[in-house]
């Protein structure tokens, strides 16, 4: 008898929360769709921080039109049908006007249908995959560089780096893959050869296989592109198997401060491709807004090494308050058009949107800015062949 | 050549460590007939209590570890007290459902409370690889397969030649006998419990340093220490620890020689290929019918 | 009353859309939906056949997958892709269920669980194939002529009709000769195997069926979010339907329902309640506390306890014997052994015995403990492999047969440890023992076709009158585990005796009964065999097999040491050795 009792307590508990009425109307809300838990939740969550920094920033300068930002956040745990339905849910139950998301492309890409049912925007901070762009969908607006963007904006520094035969090492998913198909690429087309490429899934710690291969062959560069704890356990199995290669990482996630305190003299020589250089704020395109964001990150105590994602966050978020500015109004449809007229200066760099895709329903991709940094002396520096210029 | 001997000696440090996940939960899923799902759990806890003594506490390295697998056995201990104790007489799924949600509940409240930022371990080791010949090993590794192996003897020992181990394969061969010669049933489920968890905190305070500690690092541990277990036959430790040796082996010569991409799969292909003709596992002695 | 429940609740299902406005709510609807039917597809499995497949995200995968392919690369409508998706499903639970149940419990979850990794593997890998880890977006709504499903309420009707046709046959499998084969094998795989229950077969079928629906949910989740990964094969998928299966009530047809339900609003509900960072952190703490309160689920917790029939007065014991069981056999076959020879590792249990069991004659084989009679016994029905020598049944070979299959020629055993199905009912139980009387398929019962509830209303007549033959009529719908233990006995002859064995080998009938007990036991093998019935019987009860046996037969250390009438084998210098030195031994 008591456990029946038991059992329809818990059932009425949670129909009951279900059904308990949503919350009183609230400021302009603005939906993030973030993995924040499941293997990639660090990311994640710096995205959230560095969110949050944006929305704080733009309420004290007296919010967007006189109305304070509200953000909605959700987890979609690394999962696409959890970001579709974060989405979904950020749409209808939440009535979000726009939303920034969903991190990695395979989520981007499951909640793509969404935006287009319910005509919302969606400003993608980190996905990487060409497709996402490319399929039509004018709801898209995408702030990070695809691997290709990204592998263009290396093109000029190849010779200068002495890349003359590459091995990839990549994690098994479409950033992973993509990447290592776009770098490849420009390196044929620069004349450079491919060696090996070898891939490593997400939750892997031990890469020494894919290392003793890379070992074999003959080439003098390793392009790695991975979360960075695995970028960390590749550089100490590296050392271990003394795997001596010019290392360069992409996908601008690899956080070269976190790299120095846990691979240590691992690290030491590698090139990292990052979208943000909290080293040097003063080298960044808006060196006052970039010392204030890393100042502010500081303050509040989150991790220096979140700093090279978290940005993305805080951009994202910019992005869609300027659009709601221009458009005069939280309306989805107004800030899809006013989202085509925007043009600011983020903490990467300045943001405008171009067209991309098949004609009459393109999506946005803004051309963000793309550095390089090299880790010396157990400190980030410029190469030498930038700080030169 | 060369690039061959690398990859034994990496399988043989890699199954060293398949080896030693696998221990654990060879006893509680062997012994007690529970599938532990947070089993992984334990791992990361090790993990994470050696991280806290060493990195925040400042410990030493060697007395961290020892600390870790004594918080993995009192923790142990205290989740088949409160959670499986009352639940003893129910089936095989239903303990495997409280496991699963102890699993999830544990991973997030450590997403919790250490964030999802990996952490390293420090670690008293050099980290230049001892060298012999082409072949190249770090010494922390060393390390971890031979304390490993020596955690491996002595349970085994502890199994086999004490007093509680003749109790604890009693009890589970026959519970009612075992009862009735006088042997305390729940004493023996709970140490049996909370030495195979020790044994898992053990392998995470162990292979933290050689990885990294994050949440949702058992994940991986469970479905490796799994593997093992059939492979090597459930409740047997040589099985286990032979087992995880060939595993380690031919997940680093498939990913060497197949398709990195196709790594895992190589460990699965054995296992379905064992199990369909060695259905009790590659080293289980042939049984008598009942 | 009942069906005053069920025909409202028919119609709150079919007016959901209506009243449920908000699109979200809706999207959460067809999400369970999606899931119950993957949760009944796990349950079919799990619940009743017993063994847990922790690879079903798999065949949820290669249904999604084969859906996507086939709308996006040959365009095909999703009236085709729907069916494709459970047929290709079906397909690989067929070739995976003939690898697979070779091994049981443990291992076929390890198999399972490898399946699915390597599925998803491949998925991942073959990038001519999936497009790899970038999935394969826009994946065309669903469509028909003359009927857009592209809306929510739409597709929630197409959800909903495909999960009440899973529940259907779900159902109507559950309810049949099949159902029953597949509870008999999680409850007491030998016994099943005794009465014929071919389990190989048996759980094959069950596998393929399972498949199939997982397969179906697969198409109608590929065609509703039109994007498909290799994130479909996640282990947490299968995590999720584990839960809502267990959860729900395993073994119920209603279970799956409402956990698929409960555990698809469960995180929708959490996003609701409170911050992202305490979600999934509660979802783990409420999983662990309902399986704690409620450790079989919510639906038997919540089931009222079924109405027992009223106690009646036990009639007496062993009054009549059914006429089903009397049917004299028309053939009349003489079993023959010839050199049977057993080895445990290097002891040898049975060392070339030969005997033979003439037709229509009560033979007893005694012999003392660790003789090797239980060994001949399974040697004889094909439960070991003789090391040497030959079984015969009239002129058809047994050895090497599986033990259905010997079953199938008639030869039917007892165990010697209390063997039923015990959570069945009395009734249930002699149902199982009627298996081979009954020969419906997965097709026809699927269709419900009248033969089939023709056949199931001559079993339970059937049922009812071996029952009645062994006096356990009043105890039909009781559970078999809750009987004493005498009674146990006699449901275990009963789910024999229902086989209609022509031979029947009896493994310590009498052993646990009382003097009375036993006078009537005597009295109804007696019976058997004058209605044609061969039966041999192992027995210690010394005056129990010389009161009824035509022929004694003696084995020591694996060895006959000597054959005959009861009188002469009393009388016999070696068997008095054996048993005098036996008894000194001990």
């Amino acid at each position: 008898m008591q456990k029946r009792w038991l059992a329809m307590l818990l059932v009425g508990l949670i129909v009951g929360a279900l059904t308990a009425p949503g919350l009183a109307q609230a400021p302009i809300k603005i939906g993030v769709i973030e993995p924040l838990s499941g293997p990639v939740a660090a990311s994640g969550n710096y995205i959230r921080m560095g969110a949050e920094i944006a929305r704080d920033w733009i309420n004290a300068r007296g919010g967007v039109g006189g109305r304070k930002v509200e953000l909605v956040i959700e987890d979609n745990k690394s999962d696409p049908k959890e970001a579709a339905s974060a989405a979904e849910k950020l749409i209808v139950r939440d009535k979000v006007p726009a939303i920034m998301g969903a991190w990695g492309s395979s989520m981007t890409l499951a909640a793509m249908p969404k935006l287009e049912e319910y005509g919302v925007p969606m400003v993608v901070e980190t996905s990487s995959a060409a497709s996402i762009t490319k399929r039509g969908n004018p709801w898209i607006f995408r702030i990070s560089p695809p691997s290709e963007m990204e592998a263009l904006g290396l093109e000029q520094y190849v010779d200068k780096l002495g890349v003359k035969q590459a091995d990839f090492l990549a994690v098994n998913t479409d950033w992973g893959r993509g990447s290592v198909t776009a770098f490849g690429d420009m390196l044929k087309k620069k004349g450079a050869a491919v060696g090996a490429a070898e891939f490593m899934e997400q939750a892997a710690t031990d890469m020494n296989a894919q290392i003793t291969k890379i070992k074999s062959t003959n080439g003098d560069t390793l392009f790695l592109t991975t979360a960075v704890e695995q970028i960390t356990l590749v550089l100490k199995q590296g050392q271990e198997q003394r795997l001596t290669r010019k290392v360069i990482t992409t996908g601008g996630s690899s956080s070269p401060s976190q790299l120095i305190k846990q691979a240590g003299a691992a690290a030491e020589g590698t090139y990292h491709i990052v979208f943000f250089m909290p080293w040097f704020p003063e080298a960044m395109p808006d060196a006052k807004l970039a010392r204030a964001f890393v100042d502010e990150w500081a303050k509040r105590g989150h991790p220096f090494e979140g700093l090279t994602e978290g940005f993305r966050g805080h951009d994202g978020i910019a992005t869609i308050a300027e659009a709601i500015k221009v458009a005069g109004k939280d309306e989805p449809k107004a800030i899809q058009s006013a989202l085509w007229k925007v043009s600011l200066t983020g903490v990467n760099g300045p943001i405008k949107f171009e067209k991309d895709g098949p004609a009459g329903k393109e999506s946005g991709q803004s051309k963000p800015s793309i550095f390089i940094v090299q880790i010396k002396d157990g400190k980030v520096a410029l190469p030498d062949f930038m700080a030169k210029k | 050549m060369d690039a061959f001997l690398q990859h034994l000696v990496n399988g043989l440090v890699l199954g060293g460590t398949y080896a030693l996940l696998g221990i654990g939960l060879t006893l509680i899923f062997g012994l007690m007939n529970l599938v532990n799902f947070a089993h992984g759990e334990l791992y990361t806890l090790g993990a994470y209590a050696t991280f806290a003594a060493v990195a925040l506490g400042g410990w030493n390295f060697f007395v961290a570890v020892a600390a870790a697998i004594v918080v993995g056995a009192v923790a142990g201990a205290l989740c088949e007290r409160v959670l499986l104790a009352p639940l003893r007489d129910e089936s095989i799924d239903t303990t495997m459902l409280v496991m699963i949600g102890l699993w999830i509940a544990l991973q997030n409240a450590e997403l919790l409370g250490w964030g999802g930022v990996a952490k390293s371990i420090p670690h008293p080791f050099p980290t230049a690889p001892l060298t012999l010949g082409p072949v190249g090993i770090a010494p922390l590794r060393v390390f971890v397969v031979l304390t490993a192996l020596a955690l491996i003897g002595l349970s085994w020992l502890l199994i086999q030649k004490t007093r509680l181990g003749t109790a604890m394969r009693a009890t589970f061969q026959d519970r009612e006998t075992a009862a009735l010669m006088g042997v305390k049933i729940g004493r023996i489920h709970t140490a049996t419990f909370a030495f195979g968890s020790a044994l898992a905190a053990a392998a995470g305070a162990l292979l933290g340093p050689i990885f990294l500690a994050y949440p949702s690092m058992g994940d991986l541990a469970s479905l490796k220490a799994f593997s093992v277990v059939i492979l090597g036959g459930l409740g047997n430790l040589a099985g286990a620890t032979l087992g995880g040796v060939l595993l380690g082996i031919a997940e680093e010569l498939g990913a060497g020689y197949v398709s990195s991409g196709y790594r895992d799969a190589v460990g699965f292909v054995i296992i379905i290929l064992v199990l369909l003709f060695r259905p009790s596992g590659l080293f289980a002695r042939s049984q008598r019918i009942g | 009353m009942r069906a005053l429940a069920a025909s409202l609740g028919a119609l709150a299902l079919l007016t959901l859309p209506f009243w449920l406005a908000n699109p979200y709510h809706q999207h959460v609807v067809i999400m369970a939906g999606i899931f119950t039917i993957l949760a009944l597809s796990l349950n079919l499995l799990l619940g009743y056949t017993g063994q847990l497949s922790l690879g079903h995200a798999g065949f949820f995968g290669i249904g999604a997958y084969t859906a996507a392919l086939l709308a996006l690369s040959w365009e095909w409508p999703f009236w085709l892709t729907l069916p494709s998706a459970a047929l290709t499903a079906g397909l690989a639970g067929l070739g995976i269920g003939r690898l697979a149940l070779k091994v049981r419990g443990a291992y076929f979850v390890l198999v399972t669980i490898s399946f699915a990794g390597v599925i998803s593997l491949v998925s991942i890998n073959w990038m001519e194939l999936t497009n790899g880890p970038l999935g394969l977006p826009g994946v065309p709504p669903a469509e028909l002529p003359w009927l857009s499903l592209r809306t929510k309420r739409a597709y929630y009707y197409l959800v909903l009709l495909g999960a009440a046709l899973t529940y259907l046959v779900c159902q109507r499998v559950v309810r049949s000769r099949l159902g029953r084969a597949f509870l008999a094998l999680r409850e007491n795989e030998a016994l099943a195997e005794s009465v014929g229950v071919d389990p190989t077969r048996t759980l094959v079928a069950a596998a393929v069926l399972s498949a199939a629906m997982a397969g179906l949910a697969g198409g109608l989740y590929a065609h509703y979010t039109r994007f498909v990964s290799p994130e479909v094969f996640l282990f947490s998928y299968t995590v999720t339907m584990v839960i809502m299966v267990v959860a729900g009530g395993k073994g119920t047809l209603a279970g799956p329902v409402v956990g698929a339900v409960l555990f698809t609003a469960l995180p929708e509900a959490l996003r609701e309640a409170m911050a992202w960072q305490w979600q999934m952190l509660a979802y783990g703490v409420l999983l662990v506390l309902l399986v704690f309160f409620l450790p079989r689920g919510i639906v038997p917790a919540l089931r009222i306890h079924r109405v027992r029939a009223p106690a009646l007065p036990a009639p007496s014991f062993l009054g009549e014997v059914s006429e089903g069981a009397s049917t004299a056999p028309s053939e009349r076959k003489m079993l023959t052994i010839t050199d049977l020879s057993v080895a445990f590792g290097g002891v040898a249990a049975l060392a070339g015995v030969s005997f033979a069991v003439r037709p229509g004659t009560i033979t007893s084989l005694i012999g003392p403990n660790g003789a090797g009679k239980t060994t001949a016994f399974n040697a004889i029905t094909g439960y070991l492999r003789p090391r040497r020598g030959r079984v015969s049944w009239g002129d058809v070979a047994l050895t090497g047969r599986r033990p259905c299959e010997v079953a199938r020629r008639g030869i039917v055993r007892t165990f010697q440890k209390t063997s039923v199905f015990p959570a069945l009912t009395v009734r249930d139980n002699v149902l199982v023992g009627l298996h081979l009387r009954g020969r419906a398929g997965v097709l026809p019962i699927l269709l419900a076709r009248r033969a089939v509830r023709e056949e199931e209303a001559r079993l339970a007549a059937e049922a009812e009158s071996i029952m009645a033959g062994v006096g356990l009529g009043h105890r039909r719908h009781e559970t078999a585990s809750a009987l004493p233990y005498g009674e146990q006995r006699l449901v275990e002859l009963a789910v024999a005796l229902a086989a209609q064995p022509r031979l029947l080998l009896l493994d310590e009938p009498g052993a646990g009964m009382t003097g009375g007990e036993k006078e009537r036991l005597i009295e109804l093998i007696r019976r058997l065999r004058d209605g044609g019935m061969t039966v041999l019987l192992v027995e210690h009860d010394m005056r129990l097999v010389m009161g009824i046996s035509d022929t004694v037969i003696v084995l020591n250390h694996g060895r006959v040491i000597a054959e005959g009438p009861p009188a002469a084998i009393q009388a016999h210098p070696d068997v008095i050795r054996a048993y005098l030195g036996a008894a000194a031994r001990a």
